[in-house]
Order: C-alpha cells, then structure tokens, then sequence
C-alpha cells in the first residue's frame, strides 16, 4: 500500500515538474520529485543511494536550478490600488480570479516569460517615480488604468487581449507612458 | 504557423505514449527473471574478503574499484568544463572580487541565525557519514555532498568570493592522482604491509576520506564558480 | 491491486521525461526533463531484483536474505555524475543567455520580446 502511494506520488510529481509552465514552481516541484525519490529507494532497501539521493538531488541541485533561473526574464506587474487601506491575502484573494490569474495564465502561454507581481496602495506617481516596472495596472473605482510602454512587445500583446486578461467588466483605459512623455516634452 | 506547430506537438506526445506502451508491452510480457550469481557471491563472504560491512561499500571500494576511479574522473572532467566555459568570455578574465564589508542588515535575520546554529552539525554529520562509510549507509560520495551543501549554507549568508578556487581545483587533481594511485597499489598490485582485516579497515577509511574531499572540491569548484559567473 | 510496480514506474517517469524533452522550448526545462528521465532509469534498477523480504545488505548475514547491492553501487556512481552533467547543462545555459540571449530552443514571434532588458 505505502508502495503503491509512493510510487504514484513519483508520477504525479514528475509530470508537475516536466508539464508546468512556471519555471520556478517547476523547480520546487523537481525538489519534492527527488524527495519522494529518495524515500522510495529507502523503501526498496538501498539506503545508500537514499543518502546520495536526499544529499544531491534535494540540495546541490535545487540550489544550483534556483541560482539559474534568478535571471530569466522576469515580467514586472505593479498592482495599483489606492482604496484598499492595507494589502493582505484576503484582497489578493478577491482579485485573484479576475486579474492574478488570468494574466500569469496569458504569460506563461504566451510568452514563456515569468511573471511577477507586486501589489501596493500608495498613490501611483510616487510608484512610477522611484520604481521601474514593466507594466501597472491602475485601478480606481470603476476605472482601470494600464499603464506601459509602447516599444514592449508584450505590453501590446496585452494590450490586443484586454478582455481575456481582465475578466470584469470595467472601463480600461491604456496609457502609453514613452508617448505621454514624448508630447510633454514637445509642449 | 501555430497550426502546424500544436499538430507537431500532438505528434510528439502521442510518440511518446506509444514507445511508452510498446516498451511496457515488452516488459511485461517478454521479459525473465534471471538467477543471481552475483548477488550470491559478494553477500556470501563481503565481510571476510574485503573487511566492510557495508555491502555497497564493499562493491565501490573492492570488487568493482573501476567503477569509482571513472567516476571520479568524470566529475573532474564536468569541473573543468564548466570552469573552461564560465571563463569563455572576453572580459572575464579582469574580473576583480568585490569585497564588501559584512552587513547583517542585508540578510534575513531567521536564515543568518540558525545557519548559524546548524552548520557545525552540517559539517559533523558529514564527517560522520564519510569516516562511517564502511559500516553503516553512506560513504564518500554522499559525505562529500553533505560537506558541499555546508559550504552553500555558508554562501547563503555570507556571499563572498574569498575561497581560492584555484589551489582547490588544484587540489582536486591532486586527490584524483591518489584516489587513482591508492587501490592501483593495495588491491591490483598487492602491496600491503600487512593483510588483515584491520588493514583492509585502514584502507576503507582512507579511500572513502580521499573520495569525500574530492567530491566536496569538485561540486565546491563547480557551484562557487557557478555563482560567480552568473553574478558578473 | 498491485498493477504498479517498481520497474513499470521507471519506464513511465523516463518517458514522461521524453516526452518533456520533446514538447518544451525552454532550455531550462529540457535539463529538468533529462535529470527527471535519469531518475527513472534509477528507480528501475533498483527496483529491477527487490523481493519483499529482504534486509539492506549491511551488517553480518542474518536470517533474512540481503537485498541486491550491486544495482545500489552502480547507481551510486550514476547519481554523481548526474549532477555533473546538470551543472554542464546549466553553465552552458548561462553561457547562451550571456552571450546571445537564448533562452529557448525556437525563435518564433514570441521571443522578439527577450531583446529587451532582463
């Protein structure tokens, strides 16, 4: 029985870590794959290889995966919203469904690019002044503000499926932020 | 395009899934369970032969050294070829070491202290593991791995380049020339001072002691060099 | 009950592995593909000679039989130089992202995007 649970447990882990989109839950999903692994050769009776196991492949290499992928590409999301009085799990959770998700779904498919997200609910000039982020999402009242460059390859894809992107039905505004400072400067 | 290109993956699973059940086809059906000679053999009389009681040990260290001096000298070859291709780079080689002063602010508080509190239990149990190899599970190879991640605890909360990588991997060749010279001497050629179990002990514990450190420098090598490249 | 055994978990996890090598376009998840195929190969050679009443072969021979110790051996060595063939895969990855910002097998539309800053 124990047998039957571990060896279907290697299964499951191995597709997650082969099948996943997202590079970095696909390296942890490889840590817990060589985990069960070496509990498994401990069940078929070689300890040794269990120790070799547990010590190289939980360790050395998650360690070396992780300092690898540090500098993949990252897509930087910047989640404005200055109604919310402080960020915590439950209004993360509220715009999990509608914003989060469907847009590290589009990344993933799209583009193989690893997205990250930030939320935050101080006012958005002080953000786009200290920070640099690839993209904000603006969001007041009714209203959402995109805020990108035009130049980003992945701000127009984005911008091409606003709709599949964010799932409720607000008013989207896009603003190009390269355009509004070139006509200021012009004026 | 993108037709052409999920019809090319559609392919390549169902490829997949058929060679999966063809290989299982012929192994369930067509395949037999042959005797165990060797099993038999080196389980019978391990211990009066070699001095081990660690079967495994008793394998890698006696009846199949070959085994472990190929091995080795696989992994000095992997060492130097990540050292030869993270040096490919032009600029690579005015390279200079910053060296900032230590700042506890830069690091999480929880992971400096308690890496702090287990790292000379890292260090001991792989000790224990190397210089046990011969009578309970484990052996160079694991100690030795166990030795390299106390050195990556260390990076994680001091990340300082001041190892000198050179007079490691220096040294690794030098464990590969002994781990190489070692069983040549004692079991090919026979030359042993005196042939008891006890020497034969002797010789378990220095061979395993020789391959620890070398694959401590080796992944050490591999993983400080590692980090450095990619951190320029 | 008992249709999943050792050997046929091997077989299942190095094609599962194959599979990814042929399907992903990410370099670094073809390097995960190959350490998951060789994880496979491993579990079936431990798992080819186990018979359930046995002990690990360390210790003076007792009244159980010992397990097999030489697939155990063999994939001891086996285990090591996997890590050095990751670390060789992954040096090489950074090298091509260094280099020449690959970090996919294909360049298609998608990656126009990687000539950005990262």
């Amino acid at each position: 029985m124990f047998q039957t649970f571990l060896l279907i447990a290697l299964l499951v882990f191995a597709s997650f870590a082969v099948f996943s989109d997202n590079i970095k839950r696909s390296v942890i999903y490889l840590g817990v794959f060589s985990l069960v692994t070496a509990v498994t050769y401990l069940h078929y009776n070689a300890p040794d290889v269990a120790l070799a196991e547990a010590a190289i492949g939980v360790g050395l290499s998650t360690v070396m995966y992780l300092v690898a992928t540090k500098k993949l590409s990252i897509y930087d999301i910047c989640y404005v919203n200055e109604d919310v009085e402080t960020f915590n799990d439950q209004s993360i959770g509220e715009i999990m469904d509608t914003v989060v998700r469907p847009l590290e779904r589009f990344l993933e498919r799209t583009e193989d690019f690893e997205p990250q997200l930030a939320y935050t609910n101080h006012p958005i000039e002080q953000i786009m002044q200290e920070d640099d982020h690839d993209i904000y999402i603006h969001r007041k009242g009714d209203l959402t503000y995109l805020y990108g460059n035009k130049s980003d390859q992945v701000f127009q894809d984005i911008v091409a499926n606003m709709h599949e992107v964010i799932r409720d039905n607000q008013d989207i505004r896009v603003i190009y932020i390269d355009e509004v400072t070139d006509s200021e400067r012009d004026e | 395009m993108k037709e052409t290109n999920k019809a090319v993956k559609v392919i390549r699973v169902v490829f997949a899934a058929a060679s999966a059940c063809l290989v299982l086809f012929l192994f369930l059906n067509h395949s037999e369970k042959l005797d165990m000679p060797l099993r038999e053999y080196i389980t019978a009389n391990f211990f009066e032969e070699t001095g081990a009681q660690n079967a495994v040990s008793a394998i890698y260290l006696n009846y199949r050294v070959f085994d472990t001096l190929l091995e080795t000298l696989m992994l000095l070859v992997s060492v130097m070829e990540v050292i030869n291709v993270s040096w490919a780079g032009k600029q690579a080689r005015q390279r200079t070491f910053e060296t900032k002063p230590f700042d506890p602010k830069d690091h999480s508080e929880i992971v400096l202290r308690m890496v702090g509190v287990i790292y000379p239990f890292v260090l001991l149990i792989g000790l224990y593991i190397i210089f046990n190899g011969h009578v309970s599970p484990g052996g160079g190879f694991q100690g030795g791995a166990i030795l390299a991640t106390a050195l990556i605890s260390r990076y994680l909360v001091y990340p300082n380049f001041d190892l000198d990588l050179d007079r490691l991997e220096k040294f690794e060749k030098l464990l590969f020339l002994a781990i190489a010279a070692t069983p040549i001497l004692y079991i090919f050629m026979q030359i042993q001072p005196v042939d008891t179990l006890f020497s034969h002990k002797v010789y378990m514990v220095f061979m395993n002691s020789l391959i620890g450190l070398k694959v401590f420098a080796g992944l050490s090598v591999i993983f400080y060099r590692f980090v450095f490249y990619e951190g320029r | 009950m008992n249709f999943i055994f050792g050997e046929v978990a091997g077989i299942l996890i190095f094609f599962i592995g194959l599979c990814g090598l042929m399907i992903k376009k990410s370099i670094v998840k073809t390097i995960m593909a190959l350490t998951v195929m060789e994880s496979g190969i491993i579990l079936f050679y431990i798992t080819i000679n186990y018979t359930p009443d046995t002990i690990p072969p360390i210790g003076q021979a007792q009244e159980a039989a010992f397990a097999d110790p030489v697939p155990a051996a063999l994939m001891i060595t086996a285990i090591v130089i996997g890590i050095g063939i990751t670390a060789i895969g992954l040096t090489m990855f950074m090298h091509y992202k260094q280099e020449h910002g690959i970090t996919h097998w294909t360049r298609d539309r998608n990656q126009q995007g990687s000539e950005r800053k990262c």
